[in-house]
Order: C-alpha cells, then sequence, then structure tokens
C-alpha cells in the first residue's frame, strides 16, 4: 500500500481533505481518539487541542500565524499568503513524530500568485474523502438549512466556494464535486483515497489503513483501534452534540451537525429530477468511484 | 494631562479619527516615507508578515507596504506593487502603529469601542464576530462610537487605571452598514477586491482618551451552544485564568507585541489590566435578523457595568 512521505524536517503536514459533508469531521474525530488512546473519548469541542490539528481556512489561526488580520486584506492576498502561513507553522512546530494534521475542503490548485496552495514541501500526505455526491448534497442542505435544489446546484457549480470577505472563514474554492475529487486524486504528493461508505461499513479496518499511511504508532494495534472507533460511534457524537452543543454546527442549520451520518440518503431524499441533474454532471467521477448511476431518487422509489 | 501618549508627525494625511495625534514639528515620532530592507540581518523572532531584531520591527504586508519600526520614535515606510495610500493608511493606523505602540512600553488591543463620557468600553473577538458592527449600532442606541481595531493602552499606568486611547476611523463591511445603523464613507483600500468601507455612526466621541472600564469578549451561537435556543444570549462574568487568557487573545498583532515586549512584561500587563477591568463575555446569535436584539442586550450590559449591577444569566433577546 502507498505510504505518506515520513515526518521529517518541514515535511510535517498531513491534509485531512474533502467536499463538505464528506465524514471529515468525523475522520478527525476517529484519528483524535486514536492518538490519545485514552479510556475516555475525545469529546467532540477539543478535536484541535486533542490531534494537534488546524482548519487551513481558519481566520484565528491565520492571523496567530501571519502576525496580520486577514481581514485588512484581499481575498486574494490572503490566499496567497497561506502556503507560507502553513510552511511557517510547520517549521515553528515543536512536535517531531506525528504529523500536524490540517483540515480543509478546499479543492487541491494553486494560490493567485501561481502557488500550490498545499505545498508539497512540507506535506507528508492527505487523506481524501471521498462520499457519494448524492448523500452530499442531502447533508449539505441540511447544514446550510437550504433546499435540496440549492445543494445540488451547488455541487454542479465550477464556481462554488464557501467563506470569504466578512465570513469568519477565509475563501474556499471547492469547484464543482468532480472538480473537486479530480483536484485531490492528482494531487503531486501521497494521497490515501477513502470512501466515507467503505469507512461506514468497516470503521476499524479503514481507520487501520489510515493510520497505516500516515505512518502512526499503533496502526496494527487491533485493540487501540476498536476503542477510537467506540469512542467515535456515531451516536455517541450526537449525545455529545446535544450535550454540549458543537462548535461546527451551520450558521443557519436547525438540524444538528451529526445529523443522519448513513449512506443512501441521497436517493431516500432528492426528487428523481434532482438525481438526474447530479448524474449529468458527476456520473463519470460517481462511476470511477463505485457509486450507482441508477436515476432513481425519492419520487421513482 | 497629555492628550495623547505621543505624536506623530507624517509625510502623509492621517485619517481624521488620528489628528489629535498628529504634530507638525516637535513630534515624538517621525514617518517618513524611505528605504524598507526586505529583511533584516540575524531577526531575533520573526513571523510570515514581519521580523524584529535589536528594537527595529519590520513589517510586509501583501498588498506591498512595508514598514520599518525603530526604537519606538520613526517608522519607514515603502510602497510597492502599486500599494496605494489607502493601503498604507490602513496598515498604519493598524499594525505598523500597534508595533509602534508596543515598542514605547503601551499595550495595543485589538477592540473597537464606546464612550460614555470618560468611561469607555471595549468590545473584543475572535474575527468576524461583529466588533466594529456592534459599536457602530451601539453608537446609534446613546453610546458614542470611541475606537475601531485598535485601542492603546498606558500599560505602565495600569496599577492606577487603565487609561486608553483611539486613533482610528470606523470600518464595516457593506452587509453591515444597515445593521450598525451608520452611512459609508467610501471604500478602505485603494482596490476594489476590497470591500470594507469607511463609515460614519450615528455618534463619536469627541475626546481621544478615556478609561477603559468593561472589556465585552463577543462570541456567537453559531459555534453552538447546550444551554440555550439560537435566538438566546447568555452572559458572563470572567475572571481568574479564564480573564487573563481572554485578554491574551486580544492583544493586536499578537505575535508581533509578543516579539517586541516580551512574554513576561506582556503578561504581567496583561494581569494588570484584568485586575482594573470587568470582564463578560457575551453569546449571542450570528443571525441577521436578532442582531439589534443582541446590540440592545449589549447596551443593557454597558448600563450595568457602569452601575455595578451586572446579572450574569441567560437572558431572552427581546
Amino acid at each position: 500500500m502507498m505510504r505518506a512521505h515520513p515526518v521529517s524536517g518541514q515535511r510535517r503536514i498531513a491534509w485531512l481533505a474533502s467536499y463538505p459533508r464528506s465524514g471529515n469531521t468525523w475522520t478527525r474525530l476517529l484519528l483524535a481518539n486514536f492518538l490519545s488512546a485514552a479510556a475516555e473519548p475525545v469529546g467532540v469541542n477539543d478535536i484541535g487541542s486533542a490531534m494537534f490539528s488546524a482548519l487551513y481556512h481558519g481566520r484565528p489561526w491565520f492571523d496567530s500565524v501571519a502576525g496580520i488580520s486577514s481581514s485588512d486584506c484581499t481575498e486574494d492576498e490572503a490566499e496567497s499568503l497561506r502556503p507560507a502561513v502553513v510552511r511557517f507553522w510547520a517549521q515553528e512546530a515543536k512536535r517531531e513524530e506525528t504529523p500536524l494534521f490540517c483540515k480543509s475542503h478546499e479543492a487541491y490548485r494553486d494560490t493567485p500568485a501561481g502557488e500550490p496552495l498545499f505545498p508539497d514541501d512540507v506535506t507528508v500526505g492527505a487523506v481524501y474523502l471521498v462520499r457519494n455526491p448524492l448523500d452530499v448534497a442531502v447533508s449539505w442542505a441540511f447544514y446550510l438549512d437550504e433546499g435540496f435544489s440549492h445543494s445540488v446546484a451547488y455541487l454542479n457549480a465550477r464556481t462554488s466556494r464557501i467563506g470569504g470577505a466578512g465570513s469568519q472563514e477565509l475563501r474556499q474554492r471547492l469547484f464543482d464535486w468532480s472538480g473537486h475529487v479530480e483536484s485531490w486524486t492528482g494531487a503531486p504528493f501521497p494521497v490515501l483515497t477513502v470512501r466515507y461508505e467503505d469507512l461506514l461499513a468497516d470503521t476499524v479496518s479503514w481507520l487501520g489503513k489510515i493510520a497505516s499511511f500516515l505512518r502512526l504508532d499503533g496502526a496494527s494495534d487491533h485493540r487501540r483501534l476498536e476503542q477510537a472507533v467506540a469512542h467515535s460511534a456515531f451516536a455517541r457524537l450526537q449525545e455529545n452534540e446535544d450535550r454540549e452543543g458543537f462548535h461546527m454546527r451551520g450558521q443557519y442549520s436547525r438540524t444538528p451537525f451529526f445529523r443522519s451520518g448513513v449512506a443512501g440518503d441521497g436517493r431516500r431524499h432528492l426528487s428523481a429530477a434532482q438525481v438526474r441533474d447530479v448524474l449529468a454532471a458527476h456520473g463519470a467521477t460517481m462511476a470511477r468511484f463505485g457509486y450507482s448511476c441508477r436515476a432513481t431518487g425519492r419520487a421513482t422509489g | 494631562m497629555q492628550q495623547t501618549p505621543f505624536t506623530i508627525d507624517a509625510d502623509f494625511d492621517l485619517s481624521e479619527a488620528a489628528a489629535p495625534w498628529s504634530r507638525a514639528h516637535g513630534a515624538d515620532v517621525a514617518v517618513r516615507r524611505g528605504a524598507v530592507p526586505l529583511s533584516l540581518p540575524r531577526p531575533e523572532s520573526r513571523g510570515v508578515a514581519w521580523q524584529h531584531a535589536a528594537g527595529r520591527t519590520l513589517i510586509l504586508t501583501p498588498c506591498g507596504v512595508r514598514f520599518l519600526v525603530e526604537g519606538g520614535s520613526t517608522i519607514r515606510y515603502a510602497l510597492d506593487g502599486g500599494a496605494s495610500l489607502a493601503d498604507l493608511r490602513l496598515f498604519f493606523l493598524g499594525t505598523a502603529l500597534s508595533v509602534l505602540a508596543a515598542q514605547r512600553g503601551l499595550l495595543p488591543l485589538k477592540a473597537s469601542a464606546v464612550a460614555n463620557g470618560e468611561d469607555v468600553h471595549a468590545l473584543v473577538g475572535m474575527p468576524m464576530r461583529g466588533k466594529s458592527a456592534s459599536a457602530a449600532a451601539l453608537a446609534a442606541r446613546g453610546y458614542p462610537f470611541f475606537a475601531d481595531d485598535l485601542l492603546i493602552l498606558d500599560a505602565k499606568g495600569l496599577d492606577a487605571e487603565a487609561r486608553c486611547y483611539r486613533c482610528d476611523d470606523l470600518k464595516v463591511w457593506p452587509q453591515a452598514l444597515a445593521l450598525a445603523d451608520c452611512e459609508s464613507l467610501g471604500p478602505v483600500r485603494g482596490t476594489s477586491k476590497y470591500r470594507k468601507l469607511y463609515a460614519m455612526p450615528r455618534q463619536r466621541a469627541a475626546r481621544v482618551s478615556g478609561r477603559l472600564r468593561t472589556i465585552v469578549y463577543l462570541a456567537s451561537f453559531k459555534k453552538g451552544d447546550a444551554s440555550g435556543d439560537r435566538h438566546s444570549t447568555h452572559l458572563e462574568r470572567l475572571s481568574g485564568r479564564k480573564k487573563v487568557e481572554t485578554v491574551m487573545t486580544t492583544i493586536h498583532s499578537r505575535p508581533i507585541t509578543i516579539a517586541v515586549v516580551g512574554h513576561r512584561p506582556l503578561f504581567q500587563w496583561v494581569m494588570a489590566l484584568s485586575r482594573r477591568v470587568e470582564m463578560l463575555g457575551l453569546t449571542r446569535p450570528e443571525i441577521p435578523t436578532v442582531f439589534g436584539a443582541g446590540v440592545n442586550r449589549i447596551a443593557t450590559l454597558l448600563s450595568a457595568a457602569e452601575s455595578g449591577t451586572v446579572q450574569t444569566r441567560k437572558g431572552a433577546a427581546p
């Protein structure tokens, strides 16, 4: 199996990348629980500190590392500085053996200055999560508190983005869903592509593959993997969010962040026309990853 | 009493708000266009956009404005790559002035503020939590606008009182103009890619200094809260370690200020400030339709802070 580069010098960033609502946060929790190996689960609001991770789009992180305020910069200026920011973060970090984890929902691409947004020279590798776009469309709609037509259009638009000027997050360009997938699976550093559905079906095995790819100690320790998976069980996360709230919940969302988590929601919620729209835009990429291109939705069963 | 803690002789027009700092002759600080290096030899500390060595701080902004701030008394600047006077003014009255203040033994806070007579109330929080818009909206509710982005404190006098100074104009995002009940005065920077606007609040404080009485840390319910629904506000009085840690997060250009002042002295300043001011954490919805209700809550809170009757309990938005 392909593996990430070993952590060495300033090469220490492991990207956790995905289109939004594709299991990125759950994977971070799985890894946080795996790395902590503690008897108690990592709380949903403690992921960052538990696994020394950053949100690559976070303004507070950018401002604290850059030393200037992102809100004084144009979107292009801030974006063009981000490779230098993550490079500096990697250089200054005291941690020497385990990667620094950086979450992103952005497509792999260049900055306006023409430099890769995700610089190869600080990267050990990327775990890229891909999820059936029909299910993504449903989950994204609930997260945004928008209709399914809105989220389907979002997945199909090359110009889709989140954050930016006036937002608490820096601008993140997503491309359309297929463009996002193709950008990451073609990145120039080691990328482990994980289907969300596979991770859901056999979480212990796939967490082990992720840990092995990232060269984490204990990657073959079955008990440790099982404990991390149990600590990250969906029902537990829902209970945790219900009790404490969760800082990543959507601004306008009326449903919990950990809402459903199941595979197959797309065809239960989307109309046949909405399914056809997704298939027309993404059928080829869906087929590449083994997703059914059968044009049935809620209306036709 | 000196009106400002130092005076500035700049070879470009400072903003109207910074006019009290300006002196044509005999100023404490000279600001001149000149040669500014791209790096400093043997920097003691550095970040992506700055370097510090031997009492000199180099600031490299992504728009092409560079500053060399030296010994708390001179600032040289250079404009490259199409940087405009508006860009210069923005970064001068923010990052460069905060570094200059730190070099002169003053404590720069990233805060917006309103005043009531001699009392000043600062609004702090993470980026994009509505500090400026809230200050402007409070100006329409009887609390004259005092400062935006940078509030400079007399760190050495903190044992006696928390005297603070303002120097910059109000800046808001276009979508906040109506919420904040203020008028646009035009773009902040010389590029259409930057959307923030200078704005005129309904009332402005005439004074340039005041006594910092309250710091309100603004957070939002977007980040989830089990204690209530998403249309309510939640207030807590911060104390002890949490208070000190929160003040630390509000330092302007924090990594540069730490490099200039040093961890230990800065921590001592923050401890002194924490003893001197009341600090309240206000969590509110981030939904525009209830922004005004959240500002009403802040106004009520400031009034209570002035009379010493703050009740820290969850409150439904009116």
